[in-house]
């Protein structure tokens, strides 16, 4: 009805305000806030996992990586779903996507103690190659009382 | 009662119509829809801690690569291309298109047999091939051919380039052996200082005012380009490693005596972008007109008008440029002939906001009929919905083929931002005045409509970035609340070949990070480089300690926000 009141009387639309400086809500907008770059315990990690929350963070080596862009890789049901939210390194060392390389949240972080030099350069490998396509965006630490 | 029946049936009529018109049949008619509108950018998933997510327009999501070129072929291989792929596409298109000049018009092959003229038979000559120091504006006939010649050079020796001038040198530059200057005027005020250049050119074609004891060194630009011929054809043939992509392109100098430099790379990348921004159906062709307003005065008009230019020629259009006094500054309340005329064939005008503000007053009358105020009222109405209609347009038929207006938004103080100061690093407090000759999204709309065209804002920053930092959607003509308009300028989302993020600074701790408001930074591939070696150190440094690095150029002083709909927002 507006539209026809504004042709009869000389109005405008007026659009909604997308500052926000006024308090107004916008409300065709239902994008995320971003994160914040930081310190990850694995069981925050976890949320992260495509499915819980729509954001794919993977752990390698303590760095935490932004892998929200390879969905089709470590989304839900993709080949490398199970690295989602998760710390991949062995997984990686090894390449072996199973389930047992990757440790739960409320497990010790893997120290990769007992990994192959052969191990090593692979996993050197991959790192290189998130470095490069994603952004690192926080640091994986074990969280007191549940990781020690 | 029949009346009664009668007043309810009209009455719901009118109320279902209403409904039927706001919801369904508006909708069908927009050019964009509201959620298009509503979500012009993408940004990343994660931010640092004083700082906002990085921003990037739509068209080129995160993990995409920004735009950076032509995206030409050798054999397997894309390559970003360079002015070389640019000029020789566009002579190979050449055939009715041409340029003009104060309305003197000129064909391809004129300018094109100009500049190889000049660069075989003086720029490229052993004893004069070195940096080509321009004092005279790209937007006139001389500044222009000049510049093409010097910038075919700079891909045939790694000397030649153009070297714009804001004012006469005062010292000797090493890297500038040849001075073009606009007038025997502007030679008098050398002083003496004739024997630091190899050549000096001088644009006036009179030897009138000359003076009697011209040095040995002088010719005008008649004699330089004196057994020219009209040539078609230019042939650049790329190496096979595609050095020559990032070879300097054209050095500029500002008034406050800060010089950049712009390789290939730049031009193409913000060539391809302005292309990029074109909606399907909307793009360019050979029947675009682009007309450049500006002064002769304004040096960085000469930087930021050639990537539109040559985007227009290279889809085989044609190109305007008016800097004649009585049109930018009419002394009478009519519009000049010229400006008529020229505006009439144009299909794009390039116009900063100071010149349009002047020139609008005497294009459309302030009293108009009764009739023209109740079209101008639907058309802004309708443009406020998203519809876009020429059923306003003043001066019946004067417009008709414009179709985008693109108007430049300059940052004031952009010597702050180019100056890289280090040592003064001391962020300024925000304060009004970012930009001058700002316009509320209503005036735009009446603007749209009294042109029967589409307007972009487009936001600019002098001397350093080559084309737009940001520009408004091609079909937004959304109208702000009061309290929006008053406080900021829409610039739109950010150029494709840019990204951007916004930082806290400890000098406007009101500004809110988590409000993503603050202060601007950026990086892409239309960025120059500071050419003395203390401002690229002092770059590098408060790149690091500003924005952490990573290739980031904060713009110290530029104050805005991200608002919801992914635009960038300055405050006014």
């Amino acid at each position: 009805m507006s539209f026809i009141r504004n042709m009869l009387f000389g109005g405008v639309r007026t659009s909604e305000d997308p500052t926000g400086i006024n308090g107004a809500a916008f409300a065709s907008n239902n994008v995320g806030e971003p994160i914040v770059e930081g310190r990850f315990y694995p069981r925050t990690l976890y949320t992260y996992n495509g499915h819980d929350d729509e954001k794919i963070f993977i752990a390698i080596k303590g760095n935490v990586y932004d892998c929200t862009t390879g969905r089709q890789f470590y989304g839900p049901s993709g080949p490398y779903a199970n690295f989602a939210g998760r710390d991949a390194s062995r997984g990686l060392a090894m390449n072996s996507f199973d389930i047992e390389v990757i440790r739960n949240w409320d497990q010790p972080i893997d120290d990769l103690s007992n990994l192959t030099a052969a191990d090593w350069d692979a996993l050197n490998e991959w790192e290189q190659h998130f470095q490069g396509k994603y952004p690192c965006i926080g640091t994986l630490e074990p969280e007191p009382g549940i990781n020690d | 009662m029949e009346w009664l029946s009668l007043l309810v049936t009209i009455a719901v009529t009118v109320i279902i119509s209403g409904w039927l018109v706001s919801n369904y049949i508006l909708d069908f008619k927009r050019d964009l829809s509201y959620v298009a509108l509503h979500e012009q950018s993408n940004m990343s998933t994660v931010r640092k801690e004083n700082e906002t997510a990085h921003y990037r327009n739509f068209l080129v999501p995160s993990g995409f690569p920004l735009t950076a070129g032509l995206g030409l072929s050798l054999g397997y291989r894309v390559r970003n291309g360079n002015f070389g792929d640019v000029w020789n596409a566009v002579m190979d298109l050449s055939n009715a298109n041409s340029i003009s000049f104060n309305s003197k018009s000129y064909s391809l092959s004129e300018i094109n047999g100009m500049a190889k003229h000049i660069l075989h038979s003086c720029f490229s000559k052993g004893d004069t091939a070195g940096g080509i120091g321009i004092n005279v504006s790209p937007l006139t006939l001389e500044g222009f051919v000049i510049s093409i010649a010097a910038m075919m050079g700079s891909l045939e020796t790694n000397r030649v380039i153009p070297h714009l001038l804001a004012s006469i040198p005062r010292h000797k530059m090493d890297t500038v052996d040849t001075l073009v200057l606009d007038s025997w005027h502007s030679y008098k005020m050398l002083n003496g200082s004739e024997h630091f250049w190899k050549l000096i050119i001088v644009c006036e074609n009179s030897n009138e005012k000359a003076p009697k004891d011209v040095s040995d060194n002088v010719i005008n630009f008649k004699q330089l380009i004196e057994g020219y011929h009209n040539d078609s054809d230019f042939k650049y043939t790329p190496p096979t490693d595609n050095s020559d992509d990032l070879k300097p392109f054209l050095n500029i100098t500002s008034q406050w005596n800060t010089s950049t430099a712009f390789s290939h790379m730049n031009l193409v990348s913000s060539m391809a972008a302005f292309i990029k921004n074109f909606p399907a159906d909307h793009s360019l062709t050979e029947n675009d007109i682009i007309t450049t307003l500006g002064y002769t005065s304004d040096v960085d008009m000469g930087l930021q008008m050639w990537c539109k230019t040559l985007a227009v020629l290279l889809h085989g259009g044609s190109a305007r440029f008016l800097t004649d006094s009585e049109t930018l500054s009419p002394s009478s309340s009519s519009p000049s002939k010229s400006l008529i005329d020229t505006l009439k064939s144009s299909t794009l005008l390039l116009i900063k906001s100071d010149i349009l503000n002047k020139i609008t007053k005497n294009i459309f009358p302030s009293q108009t009929t009764l009739f023209q105020s109740v079209k101008e009222s639907w058309a802004t109405t309708l443009l406020s919905e998203g519809i876009f209609t020429k059923m306003a347009q003043s001066n019946s038929n004067l417009f008709d083929s414009m179709r985008c207006i693109y108007l430049m938004e300059t940052l004031v103080e952009s010597d702050i931002i180019s100056s890289f100061h280090q040592a003064e690093v001391k962020i300024p407090k925000l304060r009004s005045g970012q930009l001058k000759d700002t316009f509320s999204t209503t005036r735009l709309n009446r603007l749209r409509a009294n042109f029967g065209s589409r307007l972009v804002v487009e936001l600019y920053c002098p001397y350093i970035v080559i084309g737009p930092l940001s520009q408004t959607n091609f079909f937004d003509y959304r109208v702000f609340p009061q309290s929006l308009d008053t406080n900021f300028v829409c610039t739109g989302a950010l150029s494709t070949s840019l990204e951007g993020k916004i930082i806290a600074t400890d000098s406007n701790p009101n500004l809110d990070i988590t409000k993503r408001q603050g202060m601007l930074c950026i990086r892409g591939f239309t960025i120059g480089k500071p050419i003395e070696k203390n401002r690229l150190e002092n770059a590098a440094t408060i790149s690091k300690e500003l924005a952490n690095g990573e290739g980031w150029m904060p713009l110290v002083g530029v104050f805005g926000l991200w608002g919801q709909d992914g635009c960038l927002y300055l405050y006014k």
